[in-house]
């Protein structure tokens, strides 16, 4: 009796039976692809085999987040969530909900990732960004406010200037703006927002030099060291994903780092066409023609051949002088892709070469059908022109390029110059010339320069 | 009934007897959803065929939309659905159909198709339709596009259609997908914009894969865009290409949707292309034949990030009763929709935080669109019908793994919009892949209708029931129904502006037109709600030309053909 009792105490004491967690959403891994089949259905199959160890639920979140499943990421998160309050599962989910632009769900996950974890830059950028996107723009500045200093301080400039901006202050809003720029130069959005500001204050010229930055740097964003969405882009390892980390490099200029990206994609999936065609025109950048025809070999093998790759292979075959080769390669780019500016033009610029001045006025012409706006197809059509004598028709191609800022814009107003001049119109040829000199100049085209003043010195006073 | 006839008699400003809600029979709920699914009960049959092939040809997945407009002038809407095709030929095409108004039985309009009399079945991968009066003869013509050659026919007056493209010169063998007629010189003809799409071909077919791997359709990005284009009419059915000359080629993205309104307040017709994933334009007519593409500076070519978006579906109208056009625009999955709101001069707010509109349409991939005042309360609400373009994570390995609801926003007053498609129907339930949307009164019974095209599958034909005796939705709520037309009464005004002034109370503005939404053409009527107040003071009209003209004497609650030259020249009007 005195044992029962004992024992019944010790029931009572101890409490209703643990309550289990929710249940781990269910996964069609039938029906994805082998490389996302295998990677998730590992962390899957884990995670259902230990459904209350947070670490395993917590990697089966991560690897769903890696893979951009994202729905099914923020369940298994919520899940790991219930099992353990640690920071990893409230930041990262927070980020999965960002992903799906439900603000206000991440900023609640945000906010208690930054309760667990203070001192967390990213977590906290992340809580003003998510109060903002959800329209709680008073508490985002808050919390920008406390951000101003150190890695954070171009994004929280930007959110302050974002902040008085939305509230109509649109003078104030401008001197946070500028500091955000002028910590981060290539901050896109922030010159995105800094243009707006400058439009609402009348400023339009400035506005529109504003508003040119943003879409220079498009969605460059300064970036604050954020170990645990690494740690989640890593767990992703397909042949997809190395074609994406060497596109990010081959854009920050890495070319040795990109190639290795493309190799390793490649060695797992041979067929993958991107990874050859970029390989294609970054050997062919490092005039490494052995490896960049054999890539392209690799792909005349397996079949088809994207218009692309015809095209990087017809480069390398003109930069090594084999202009026939290259000529029929273009040509082979335009088969396959009539719609291919850039193939229409250097089908162009070789029958240009070889002294069939008709034909390369045809294929420019057929890449300006394409690419309009296009300032080199644009300068070639009226060099075209120029030769044939028609002058006012080069002038017609040229002018409405004239003051839009594209690197080729010296040689167009060169263009301009020789055209109004062969017109009969010196004065507006000089007026040109002097322009087309002096842009030159400011972006280092010395020998442009140099060759402009000299047509500038023979011009008649 | 007879070709031609029509309801109105022929004054100077003519009513038509349109209080049908006060004599059918209702066949549906006296309280109960906002929008009934008549689809059945009209008659209206039809199934979108997107060719698939299992290659994942882009084409495929884009189509299609449809068309409300008076093919009979006989004083109801009619409907031409445009159909798809496969792209390799493999399944023969069934081709676009016309269904024809034949008026309300037990409340619900009846449709008969009506295409081979017609002669409108064009067969090929369809796209989208534009409606306009081309040659001024008082008959509504379609420009329909396609993947491939686009046809424009012209309305013979007597039943049927004639191709009249070769003549006209207004084909474009690529992809072109929204139109839109629009008078954008005021020479008081009806010019053509077409926005392409992407330089997309069988033969350069390229493999994509969503995040997961699996295959599936490719985004815009992987193909170049292709430049849109602007004919003008120059009258005896002949148009000149003025793409160059107008500036329109000097910028240009995957033309999706098109919209034309005023967009500076200056009078003249403004065009706004939305394109996929690349900046939107906003072609601000420079007066003299020329556009300025004002689409950065104004704010509504990127979001407030300074990035492209997907921009789909456009639709344009005075969303807070400020006297100017804003714009709303549909885009993908986890960007949200926008609303641009319109400071009167041409420079626009991305308001879909505050608005509200963003949180309502993150998680969907929106298409047809457009304004609708659904309750008649005199503010514009929202429709939109959404279907994703790649697999959705919840629906994979499903046969149709791209559905999603339509939704119906409600304008609150106080500039933030409220999703009430939970009350508005089981429709709005359904899961659909949503393309085509066209709006206008189908029944004539003064609340505005809905026709939603869905990829792959039914059109479907939603009828507004907020003004059934005793729904709470549209209990004494009021309206006006202006079908504005030029001088001899039959040529149809597109582009005309209409204020609909109230004494103690602002002016409503609308304007007749068609464009807009994605690929669909919708009623150029306008519709007004008023609210509880029925009384119209005066109807103020600024002519595409320019000049205006106001009307008194316009009773609530009717359908009015408003003529011009039968009101007031220039007095009054704003």
């Amino acid at each position: 009796m005195r044992f029962r009792l004992v024992a019944l105490a010790v029931l009572v004491l101890a409490g209703p039976p643990r309550l289990l967690a929710q249940s781990l959403p269910h996964l069609a891994l039938d029906s994805l692809p082998e490389d996302s089949r295998r990677a998730i259905g590992v962390a899957y199959q884990d995670a259902v085999g230990h459904p209350n160890d947070a670490a395993r639920v917590g990697r089966l979140a991560m690897t769903l987040h890696a893979w951009e499943q994202f729905d099914t990421a923020a369940q298994v998160y919520a899940r790991a969530r219930q099992l353990e309050q640690r920071f990893d599962w409230y930041y990262l989910g927070g980020q999965v909900e960002s992903r799906l632009a439900h603000h206000e769900a991440a900023g609640r996950l945000f906010i208690e990732a930054v309760r667990l974890a203070p001192g967390s830059l990213p977590a906290r950028v992340a809580v003003a960004d998510a109060l903002f996107e959800a329209g709680d723009t008073e508490g985002a500045a808050r919390e920008y406010s406390k951000l101003t200093n150190g890695p954070t301080a171009p994004h929280a400039q930007y959110g302050l200037g974002r902040y008085l901006e939305a509230r109509g202050e649109h003078l104030q809003a401008l001197s946070h703006l500028q500091t955000a720029v002028t910590l981060y130069p290539e901050f896109g959005a922030a010159w995105y927002t800094l243009g707006m500001a400058q439009r609402n204050l009348g400023r339009i010229d400035e506005a529109k030099q504003s508003l040119a930055k943003a879409q220079e740097y498009g969605a460059r964003w300064p970036s604050v060291d954020d170990p645990l969405m690494a740690r989640v882009r890593a767990l992703r390892d397909d042949a997809a994903a190395h074609v994406d980390r060497g596109l990010a490099l081959q854009r920050q200029g890495d070319v040795k780092g990109a190639l290795g990206e493309y190799e390793t994609a490649l060695k797992m999936n041979p067929h993958l066409a991107v990874a050859h065609v970029n390989s294609i025109a970054l050997f062919g950048q490092q005039k490494d023609w052995v490896n960049a025809e054999a890539h392209y070999n690799s792909l005349v093998q397996t079949g088809p051949v994207p218009a692309e790759a015809h095209f990087n292979y017809a480069m390398c075959l003109a930069a090594q002088g084999k202009n026939a080769d290259a000529e029929s390669t273009f040509r082979k780019a335009v088969e396959t892709n009539p719609q291919y500016a850039g193939a229409w033009s250097a089908l162009g610029r070789l029958a240009e070469l070889n002294g069939r001045v008709q034909e390369a006025e045809t294929d420019y012409r057929k890449a300006g059908e394409f690419a309009p706006n296009d300032p080199l197809v644009r300068l070639n059509i009226a060099r075209m022109l120029i030769a044939r004598q028609q002058y006012r028709e080069a002038i017609a191609q040229l002018e409405p390029i004239a003051n839009a800022d594209h690197p080729e814009r010296a040689r167009v107003l060169f263009g301009l110059s020789t055209a109004y001049v062969l017109a009969g119109d010196v004065a507006s040829g000089r007026q040109y010339a002097v322009e087309a000199r002096d842009v030159a100049k400011d972006r280092g085209q010395n020998e442009l320069a140099a060759a402009i003043e000299r047509d500038l010195e023979k011009l008649p006073k | 009934m007879a070709h031609g006839s029509r309801r109105v008699a022929a004054l100077g400003v003519l009513s038509a007897c349109a209080l049908a809600a006060s004599t059918f029979v209702n066949a549906r709920a006296d309280v109960g959803p906002l929008f009934v699914d008549a689809t059945e009960q009209s008659g209206l049959r039809f199934t979108h065929d997107n060719g698939a092939t299992g290659q994942y040809y882009m084409p495929e997945m884009m189509g299609s939309g449809v068309a409300l407009f008076d093919y009979d002038n006989d004083g109801d809407l009619d409907v031409y659905l445009v159909q798809g095709a496969s792209i390799d030929g493999g399944r023969p095409a069934t081709g676009n159909r016309l269904f024809r108004n034949d008026g309300v039985v037990n409340g619900v309009p009846h449709f008969t198709d009506v295409t081979d009399r017609a002669g409108v079945g064009m067969k090929g991968v369809g796209m989208g339709v534009a409606v306009g009066d081309v040659d001024n003869d008082g008959w509504l013509d379609m420009y329909v596009t396609a993947f491939g050659s686009n046809v424009l026919y012209r309305n013979r007056g007597d039943g049927s259609f004639e191709d009249v493209t070769p003549r006209a010169r207004v084909d474009d063998p690529r992809w072109t997908s929204s139109a839109a007629f629009l008078d954008y010189d005021r020479d008081g003809d009806q010019d053509l914009f077409l926005a392409n799409y992407v330089a997309f071909t069988k033969d350069t077919n390229k493999v994509c894969t969503d995040h997961a791997g699996a295959r599936d359709y490719c985004p815009p990005g992987a193909y170049a865009p292709v430049p849109a284009r602007l004919l003008r009419n120059d009258g005896g059915l002949a148009f000149s290409d003025v793409t160059a000359a107008s500036g329109i080629e000097r910028a240009f993205g995957a033309g999706l949707g098109v919209a034309v309104g005023d967009l500076n307040g200056d009078g003249w017709p403004d065009v706004y292309v939305a394109n996929d994933a690349t900046p939107n334009q906003l072609w601000i007519n420079r007066r003299d034949g020329t556009f300025e593409d004002d689409g950065v500076i104004s704010g509504t070519a990127f979001n407030a990030l300074g990035r492209p978006e997907g921009s789909m579906g456009i639709a344009l109208g005075d969303a807070d009763n400020d006297g100017d056009e804003d714009l709303f625009v549909t885009n993908i999955v986890g960007e949200s929709h926008v609303l641009y709101l319109n400071d009167g001069t041409g420079n626009f707010e991305d308001a879909r935080i505050k608005s509200r509109v963003g949180p309502a349409t993150s998680d969907m991939t929106g298409f047809g669109t457009g304004w609708i005042d659904y309750d008649n309360d005199g503010r514009l609400d929202l429709f939109l019908t959404n279907g994703a373009v790649n697999i959705l994570e919840g629906q994979r390995g499903q046969a149709v793994p791209y559905r999603q609801r339509s939704q119906l926003l409600h304008n609150e007053g106080n500039g933030q919009f409220r999703d009430v498609s939970s009350k508005a129907g089981p429709f709005f339930e359904r899961l659909l892949v949503g393309r085509g949307v066209a709006i206008g009164d189908l029944d004539n019974d003064g609340d505005v209708d809905i026709v939603v095209t869905t990829n792959n599958g039914p059109a479907f034909v939603l009828l507004n029931s907020t003004i059934a005796p005793g729904h709470g939705a549209g209990a004494e709520r009021h309206w006006s129904e202006l079908d504005v037309r030029g001088r001899d009464g039959k040529d149809p005004i597109t582009g005309a502006r209409v204020g609909v002034k109230r004494q103690g109370q602002g002016t409503l503005w609308r304007r007749a037109r068609t464009d807009g939404s994605y690929l669909s053409a919708s009623d150029g009527r306008v519709h007004v709600g008023l609210g509880k107040q029925p009384r119209i003071d005066q109807i103020v009209i600024q002519w595409p030309d320019g000049s205006t003209e106001s009307f008194t004497g316009i009773e609530a609650d009717t359908i009015v053909t408003v003529r011009r030259g039968t009101g007031r020249s220039g007095a009054d009007a704003p």
